[in-house]
C-alpha cells in the first residue's frame, strides 16, 4: 500500500490515500465542498468530472489559480481553503453566471424541488443574478420522445448525460455540439430524439441535475382513465418499485413498501392491483423453457441451436441490440418482457375472466424504468391499434399521483394484490436487480433439467454491482456458462466477444441501467449517492428471502394461467401471446 | 549537373502566391529557356521572406538584389536588364520610406537589419519541395550527429542547457518537456507538432512549414529518439493546404532517403509522422484539446494533470511542441547549446518569430532576439506607424495576449517581461494601434473572437466570455455605468481564476490590459458617453461648425435621416434627436464645416 | 533517390551537393568572399563580356574556388568602350583590372586567387 498523503483543508489535517482528489479529502476532513457537474456513482463504476462547471473551485496554496477540486489530487503537504474571500467570490460569480444563461421558470419546471442547481443557489444565497439588460440566453428547439423531453434551454453543460450516454451505455446518441455561447448536449444533426439512436434507457434523465431532461408524464392520462366509469383501469407494478417508491415519501433508502403502495394503488380507483412479479415468473417459464431447448438441441448437435441465449426482458437492452447488433437478432431469447406479457395476458386471459371488450380495459404498469414508456408504445404490442399496455408511469410519477390524491403515504396499512395475476415468487421479485433474472431462471431450469429439489436458491455467484459477472453452474454434469452484464457498455463488450467467437456462454442476462432495474431511469433520483441502489438491492434480496414460495414453476397462479388458457410453455398459444420478434433498426 | 552561377529566388509563400508569384516562378523559368541561359540561372521557389507587406518578393542571387511588388510583367525586364545585362531593374528595388534612397540589398534594409533568423534560416532561401536542399544546408545531419553521437538522456540535456522554451504560447521549457514524456514508462509513444495556429493575423508556423518543412521532421526525429517514440503526427489546420501539400512531399522524400521509416542510418531507430487535419478551432492550439481532437473526439480541453507527457495521445505518453519551437531544435543540436544560450535574455533564451500587423508601415513576419525592445520592432522593422499618425498600443499574444502602451516600448521582449506587463508572448501576434482605435472596441473585438472560439465546456469561459462582452458592447452604446467597470474587472479576474484551459484563463487579458492602461477611455465612454478615439457611433455627435457652414445644402440633401435643416445660404444645424450617425453629411462637407465630437 | 543507410552516406550527399547551396550562401555575406564583377561601359560590349563570365565561371569550377561572380555594367561612367574585372578579397577594397581578353582575366583571378 502508498504512503498516505497529508493534506490541510480548512485548517484540519487529514491523511488520504494517493490520487484521493480534494473533494474527495474534503469529505474525509468533514468538509462538503458544493459541486454541480460532479458525478460519481463509484460502487456502480460511473464517473462524471469533467472540470467544467467551477463551482467546486478551491484555493490551493501556492497555486496560480484556483482548483477544481473534484478532479485534482492531493499532493503532499497541499493546504487548501475552500471558502475564502476569494473563493467564496469566484464561486458566487461562476454560479451566477450559470442562472445567467437558465431560465427562471423554477415554479413551472418539472425539476422543482429536486433540481441541484436550484439546491445550489439557495446555499450559496444568490440574490441577483449581474447581467446586462437583455443578455442572450440560450433557447434550443424542445424535443419530445416517447419517453424523455429534452428541453435544453435548462442544459448547464455538466455533461452528465453525455458521459452516461457515451462512456458508460456506448450508445453515443447524445454528445456536446457547437461551440461557445452556443454550446450544448444534443443529438447528431441535432435530429429529434426518437430518430436518433437513443435506446430510451433514460439515463441520462437520472443524472440530469436541472429540468433540461426530463420523462415524458402520464399521469393525466391515468387521472382521465381513472375517472371514466366505462373503463376498467388495472394496475402491475414492477419489483423495483416496491424497493424505491418510500424515498419519495421520506422513507430510508431500502424501505420495502409493497403492502403500502397496494393500498395507495387501490385508493387511487384502479379496479385491480396486479403485479408485474407475476408477469416475471411467466417469463421465466417461457424462457427457461427456450433455454432448456435451445441447450438440449445444441448438444443433440442442432446446427441450427444458436448460443447463446440472452434475456429480452429490458427494454433499453432491446433497442440497444436492434441498433448494433442485427445479425444477431436470433440470439435473444424470443419472450416478451413482463410487462407486455403481463399486459398480453390481461387484454385476453384477464379480460375473458371478466367478460369485458379489450377496448374497455385500460393497463398500466408502473416502472422503474423509462424505456417502458417507449416498449408499450411498439406496433408489435398492439392488436387493432390498441395498445396491451396503455400506459407506462415511473416510481417518480407514481409518487406524484399519490400525492395529487392527498394520500398520507406514510401512514397507510399494507395490504396484498388482487388475484389472479397478484401472486408471485421471490424469483420475480429479484428481476429488479442485475443478475436476478438469470438467477431465478437457474432457478427453475435446474429442477425442470436435473429434475432435483436445489438444496439452496440462493445464487450468491450470480450477485454484485461488477459490471460483468461470469459463473459456471453445475447442472447435475451439465456445467452452464452464464454471463452477466448491467450497462450497456458492458453488454456491448459481451457482444462484441460473441460475435468474435470469444466467449462460450450458455446464457446471458442483460440489464441496461447501472444495478439493474433498481437503478433505473424512473426511480426516484438518486443524486450521484449509490449508496441509495445499494440499499435498493439489499431490499430486494430481502423481499426474495420472506417470500414462502421462490421459484417461478411453483407459483399456483401460473400454473393455473397454463392448465385454463395457455396449455405449456412455449405452446402455440403462448408463443402468440408471450413471444415476440425484433426488428433491424435503420443507422443514420 | 551544370555549376550554376546565378539564383531567383521568387517566393512561394501563401502572401506572395495570391499575388501571382507561382505564375511569375513559371514565368521567369519559360523565359530562362527562351533565353537560352539556364546554365547561368536557375529559379527557385523558396518560402517567405517576411516582407509581406511588399509581395511578390524576388531575390537574385549571389549580388542579393531585393525586388518589391515584383509582377508578371517585370519578368522579362529583370531577365534582360539584370542577368544579362548587369543592370538591377531600380524602379522594383525597395525605398526607404523616409530617406526615399532605393535599397538593393535587403541586408541594408531596416525591415531585415534586426532580425535574426534561426527559425526561419531556410525561408527564403531553399527550395522547400527538393529536400536535397535542405540537405545541403546541413539537413538531417542533427538527427545523425544525435543518433551517432547522444543518447537520448544526452540529446534531452542539450535542449535543456540551450534553454529553448515552446513558441507556442506558454514558454514552458522545451528539454523538461520532452524529458518528462521520455520519463514515462510505455509501449508506445508519440511526438506531435502543434500546427493549429489559431491566432488571427499570426502565420509563423505556417510560413515555417512552407518554407521549410523538413526541419520539422528532422526535429521531430530528434524528439522522437529522445523521449522513445517512433511515431510523430502533425495536427494541422486543414485550411493550409500549401503548408499541408509541402509536408507531404517533405515527408514522401524523407521516406524516399530513409530518413523516415525503418532503422534510420541504419540505427535501430526508427520513426514515421503521419498527417492529421485540424478544422481550425482556436481551442485546438490548447494540447489536450489538440489531442482529443486527434482521437476524433471534441477538440476541448480536459484538466492537467494528467499531462499529456504522462498520458496523451490514445492514453499514452506523448510530447506536443509547436512548429517554431521544433524549427529550433536542428540548430541547436548543429551549433550547440552555449551558442543558443548566447542570444537572447536572462530566461529566454534563442529568437522570436512575430506576424507584425496593424497600424505599422512593414507589415510581415520577422525573427528577432528575445530582449529586443517593442519599440525596435515597431519602430526600426515595423518602420513606424502608418500615416504618420500616433502610436497607441501594440497587442501582443494574440487574442488573450494583453494591450501595451508608450511606457512598454522599452522593455526587452521576453516571455517573462511581457507577463509581467500584463500581456504575454503568445505564439508572436504583434498587432500595433494608433490614436484611431478605440480600445474599448478592441477589447470588444478580441472578446467576440473569445466567445466564438471558446470550446463552451467550463463556464467562466462559455458564459462569463458572453457577458464579458455584453457588458463591453453596452459601453461603446454608451450604456455603461461606473458600476459595470468594477463588475467587469472583478468577473475578469475570476475568469482567470476558475477557467479551465489556457484559452480561458487568459481570455480577459485584452479587457484587464486595456482597463489598466486605458482608463480613461473607458471612463469617457461611461462618464461623458464620449468615445476618445471617434470610434464607436453610438457616441459620436456630428454638429455643423457654423462659422464654416456656407449653407450650401450638400448634407442636408445627403441626411437619408431628414435630420439637417437649413435655408439656402443660410447656417445649416443637425438635429441630434433624427441623426443616425451614418456619416454621409461629413462626407459631403466640401467646406470642413461638419465635426464630430 | 536511394536510401541513406548510414550517416556517412548523407553526410556524403551534403557534400555533393553543397556546391549549388555555396553560392546561396556566400552571397549571404558577401564580404567574406572573393567577389569579382565583370563590368562593362558599353551595351555593345555584352557578348564579349558574357563570354569573360563564362569563362570565369567555368575557371572557378574547375579550380573548386569559392567566388561571388556577378556581372555589372557601369553605365555612363567611362567614356571607353571596355571590359574590365574588379576584384575584391576579404577585407580589402575593390580593385580594377582593365583586360582585352578573357586569359588575361584568369591570369589576374589566378594571381589574385593565390595572393
Amino acid at each position: 500500500m502508498d504512503k498516505k498523503i497529508k493534506v490541510i483543508i480548512d485548517n484540519k489535517s487529514v491523511e488520504v490515500a494517493p490520487g484521493t482528489t480534494i473533494y474527495q479529502a474534503a469529505k474525509q476532513a468533514g468538509v462538503d465542498i458544493p459541486v454541480l457537474c460532479y458525478m460519481n456513482l463509484h460502487d456502480l463504476g460511473v464517473e462524471n468530472k469533467p472540470g467544467g462547471c467551477r463551482i467546486c473551485v478551491v484555493e490551493v496554496e501556492g497555486r496560480k489559480n484556483l482548483a477544481p477540486s473534484c478532479s485534482t489530487e492531493c499532493t503532499e503537504g497541499m493546504v487548501v481553503r475552500t471558502h475564502s474571500v476569494r473563493v467564496l467570490n469566484a464561486r458566487k460569480n461562476v454560479l451566477e453566471l450559470i442562472l445567467s444563461d437558465h431560465p427562471k421558470d423554477c415554479l413551472l419546471c418539472q425539476k422543482s424541488g429536486r433540481c441541484e442547481l436550484q439546491d445550489l443557489a439557495v446555499r450559496m444565497g444568490i440574490r441577483e443574478i449581474h447581467a446586462v439588460e437583455n443578455a442572450l440566453v440560450s433557447t434550443y428547439r424542445k424535443d419530445e420522445s416517447p419517453s424523455i423531453i429534452r428541453n435544453m434551454d435548462k442544459c448547464v453543460m455538466c455533461r452528465r448525460c453525455e458521459t452516461i450516454c457515451n462512456e458508460v451505455q456506448t450508445v453515443g446518441a447524445l454528445s456536446a455540439v457547437n461551440r461557445g455561447f452556443n454550446a450544448v448536449v444534443a443529438t447528431a444533426f441535432e435530429q429529434d430524439l426518437k430518430d436518433s439512436r437513443c435506446t430510451f434507457c433514460g439515463q441520462c434523465v437520472a443524472v440530469c441535475p436541472t429540468g433540461a431532461l426530463t420523462e415524458v408524464d402520464h399521469t393525466p392520462k391515468i387521472i382521465n382513465a381513472l375517472a371514466d366509469p366505462s373503463k376498467t383501469v388495472i394496475v402491475q407494478t414492477a419489483p423495483a418499485v416496491r424497493a424505491a417508491l418510500g424515498e419519495e415519501f421520506g422513507f430510508a433508502p431500502g424501505t420495502l413498501v409493497t403492502g403500502k403502495m397496494v393500498t395507495a394503488l387501490r385508493r387511487l380507483g384502479f379496479d385491480k392491483v396486479f403485479d408485474t412479479d407475476f408477469a416475471a415468473d411467466l417469463t421465466i417459464m417461457e424462457e427457461g423453457t427456450e433455454l432448456l431447448k435451445r441447450i438440449t438441441g445444441y448438444l443433440n448437435g442442432d446446427k441450427t441451436v444458436k448460443l447463446p441465449i440472452l434475456t429480452s426482458c429490458c427494454p433499453a437492452w432491446v433497442n440497444f441490440f436492434e441498433w448494433n447488433y442485427p445479425d444477431m437478432l436470433d440470439v435473444p431469447s424470443s419472450a416478451k418482457s413482463p410487462q407486455q406479457m403481463f399486459g398480453a395476458l390481461a387484454k385476453t386471459y384477464f379480460a375473458k375472466m371478466m367478460g369485458i371488450d379489450r377496448k374497455n380495459l385500460v393497463v398500466v404498469s408502473v416502472m422503474p424504468c423509462l424505456a417502458k414508456k417507449y416498449e408499450c408504445q411498439r406496433d408489435e404490442f398492439k392488436v387493432d391499434g390498441n395498445p396491451d399496455v396503455d400506459y407506462s408511469i415511473s416510481t417518480r410519477e407514481l409518487a406524484h399521483l399519490i400525492k395529487l390524491a392527498n394520500i398520507d403515504f406514510a401512514s397507510l396499512p399494507d395490504s396484498g394484490f388482487d388475484d389472479p395475476m397478484g401472486e408471485s415468487t421471490g424469483a420475480s421479485v429479484i428481476f429488479g436487480v442485475t443478475g436476478g433474472v438469470i438467477e431465478a431462471a437457474v432457478r427453475t431450469a435446474y429442477e425442470i433439467y436435473t429434475g432435483r429439489k436445489l438444496e439452496s436458491v440462493d445464487f450468491h455467484e450470480l450477485r454484485g454491482f461488477e459490471g460483468i459477472r461470469t459463473a459456471t453452474i453445475d447442472f447435475n454434469g451439465l456445467k452452464l456458462n452464464i454471463g452477466i452484464a448491467h450497462k450497456l457498455g458492458n453488454a456491448r463488450k459481451l457482444l462484441d466477444g460473441i460475435r468474435a467467437g470469444m466467449y462460450n456462454f450458455h446464457a446471458i442476462e442483460i440489464m441496461a441501467c447501472p444495478g439493474g432495474c433498481i437503478g433505473g431511469a424512473g426511480q426516484p433520483l438518486h443524486h450521484g449517492d449509490s449508496s441509495i441502489i445499494q440499499a435498493r438491492m439489499d431490499a430486494i434480496y430481502r423481499e426474495d428471502a420472506g417470500k414462502k414460495i421462490r421459484k417461478s414453476h411453483e407459483n399456483p397462479y401460473i400454473k393455473r394461467v397454463y392448465g385454463d388458457f395457455l396449455g405449456y410453455p412455449m405452446s402455440e398459444k403462448a408463443h402468440e401471446l408471450l413471444h415476440t420478434h425484433y426488428f433491424k433498426k435503420e443507422k443514420l | 549537373m551544370k555549376h550554376v552561377k546565378s539564383f531567383i529566388l521568387v517566393c512561394g509563400g501563401t502572401g506572395c502566391r495570391a499575388s501571382e508569384s507561382a505564375l511569375i516562378a513559371d514565368d521567369f523559368r519559360n523565359m530562362v529557356r527562351q533565353l537560352a541561359i539556364e546554365d547561368q540561372t536557375a529559379v527557385i521557389s523558396v518560402g517567405c521572406f517576411g516582407f509581406c507587406e511588399k509581395g511578390p518578393i524576388v531575390k537574385i542571387i549571389p549580388d542579393n538584389t531585393f525586388y518589391t511588388n515584383v509582377s508578371r510583367a517585370d519578368v522579362e525586364e529583370i531577365l534582360k536588364e539584370h542577368i544579362i545585362m548587369g543592370r538591377p531593374v531600380h524602379r522594383l528595388l525597395y525605398e526607404n520610406p523616409e530617406t526615399h534612397e532605393k535599397i538593393s540589398d535587403s541586408k541594408h534594409m531596416d525591415f531585415y537589419r534586426k532580425q535574426k533568423r534561426i527559425a526561419l534560416r531556410n525561408c527564403g532561401f531553399i527550395d522547400p519541395e527538393n529536400i536535397n536542399d535542405y540537405i545541403a544546408r546541413r539537413g538531417y545531419e542533427a538527427l545523425g550527429t544525435v543518433l551517432s553521437k547522444y543518447t537520448p538522456a544526452e540529446t534531452i540535456d542539450i535542449i535543456k542547457r540551450s534553454g529553448l522554451r515552446g513558441r507556442g504560447g506558454g514558454g514552458f521549457p522545451t528539454g523538461l518537456k520532452w524529458e518528462f514524456a521520455s520519463k514515462s514508462v510505455s509501449n508506445e509513444k508519440y511526438v506531435v507538432c502543434n500546427a493549429d495556429e489559431g491566432d488571427p493575423g499570426a502565420f509563423m508556423d505556417r510560413s515555417i512549414l512552407e518554407g521549410d518543412p523538413n526541419s520539422i521532421i528532422e526535429a521531430m526525429a530528434i524528439c522522437g529518439y529522445s523521449i522513445g517514440a517512433s511515431r510523430g503526427l502533425v495536427y494541422i489546420r486543414a485550411e493550409y493546404p500549401l503548408a499541408v501539400h509541402r509536408l507531404e512531399v517533405a515527408i514522401s522524400q524523407a521516406r524516399e532517403y530513409g530518413l523516415l521509416g525503418d532503422a534510420i542510418f541504419g540505427t535501430d531507430f526508427s520513426f514515421d509522422i503521419e498527417i492529421r487535419y485540424g478544422a481550425g478551432a482556436f481551442v485546438c492550439g490548447e494540447e489536450t484539446a489538440l489531442i482529443h481532437s486527434m482521437e476524433g473526439h471534441r477538440g476541448e480541453p480536459t484538466v492537467k494533470p494528467p499531462f499529456p507527457a504522462v498520458k496523451g495521445y490514445m492514453g499514452k505518453p506523448t510530447n506536443v511542441n509547436n512548429v517554431e519551437t521544433f524549427a529550433n531544435v536542428p540548430v541547436i543540436i548543429l551549433n550547440g547549446p552555449e551558442w543558443f544560450s548566447s542570444i537572447g535574455t536572462e530566461r529566454s533564451k534563442g529568437t522570436k518569430v512575430f506576424a507584425l500587423a496593424g497600424k505599422i508601415n512593414n507589415v510581415g513576419l520577422i525573427e528577432v532576439p528575445m530582449g529586443t525592445t517593442l519599440r525596435e520592432v515597431i519602430y526600426e522593422i515595423g518602420g513606424g506607424i502608418k500615416n504618420g499618425k500616433k502610436f497607441k498600443a501594440v497587442q501582443t499574444g494574440g487574442p488573450s495576449g494583453g494591450c501595451l502602451t508608450e511606457e512598454h516600448l522599452d522593455i526587452p521582449i521576453d516571455f517573462d517581461n511581457l507577463l509581467a506587463a500584463g500581456s504575454m508572448m503568445g505564439s508572436g501576434g504583434m498587432i500595433v494601434m494608433d490614436e484611431d482605435d478605440c480600445m474599448v472596441s478592441v477589447a470588444k473585438f478580441y472578446l467576440e473572437f473569445i466567445v466564438e472560439e471558446s470550446c463552451g465546456k467550463c463556464v467562466p469561459c462559455r458564459i462569463g466570455n458572453r457577458r464579458l462582452y455584453e457588458m463591453l458592447d453596452k459601453i461603446t452604446k454608451g450604456k455603461g455605468t461606473e458600476e459595470d467597470l468594477e463588475y467587469i474587472e472583478n468577473l475578469s479576474k475570476v475568469i482567470k481564476d476558475t477557467a479551465l484551459c489556457g484559452l480561458g484563463q487568459t481570455s480577459p487579458n485584452p479587457v484587464l490590459s486595456t482597463l489598466e492602461h486605458f482608463r480613461d477611455e473607458y471612463l469617457a465612454h461611461v462618464r461623458d458617453k464620449t468615445c476618445p478615439a471617434g470610434k464607436c457611433r453610438a457616441l459620436m455627435h456630428y454638429v455643423i461648425d457654423p462659422e464654416k457652414c456656407v449653407g450650401c445644402t450638400a448634407c442636408a440633401r445627403a441626411c437619408p435621416a431628414e435630420a439637417i435643416t437649413g435655408e439656402r445660404k443660410q447656417k445649416h444645424e443637425i438635429d441630434q434627436n433624427k441623426c443616425i450617425k451614418c456619416g454621409a453629411c461629413y462626407e459631403k462637407c466640401k467646406f470642413s464645416a461638419i465635426n464630430i465630437a | 533517390m536511394r536510401k541513406l543507410k548510414s550517416f556517412e552516406e548523407l553526410l556524403t550527399l551534403q557534400k555533393s551537393l553543397a556546391g549549388d547551396m555555396r553560392i546561396r550562401e556566400m552571397s549571404n555575406s558577401p564580404d567574406d568572399h572573393i567577389q569579382v564583377r565583370v563590368t562593362f561601359t558599353s551595351e555593345e560590349k555584352i557578348a564579349e563580356a558574357a563570354g569573360i563570365y563564362r569563362e570565369i565561371s567555368e575557371f572557378a569550377e574547375t579550380g573548386n574556388m569559392d567566388i561571388i561572380l556577378t556581372r555589372y555594367f557601369r553605365d555612363g561612367e567611362n567614356n571607353e568602350k571596355t571590359v574590365s574585372i574588379e576584384v575584391k578579397h576579404p577585407g580589402n577594397e575593390w580593385k580594377c583590372y582593365n583586360i582585352e581578353s578573357a586569359d588575361e582575366a584568369l591570369r589576374i583571378l589566378e594571381k589574385g586567387g593565390a595572393a
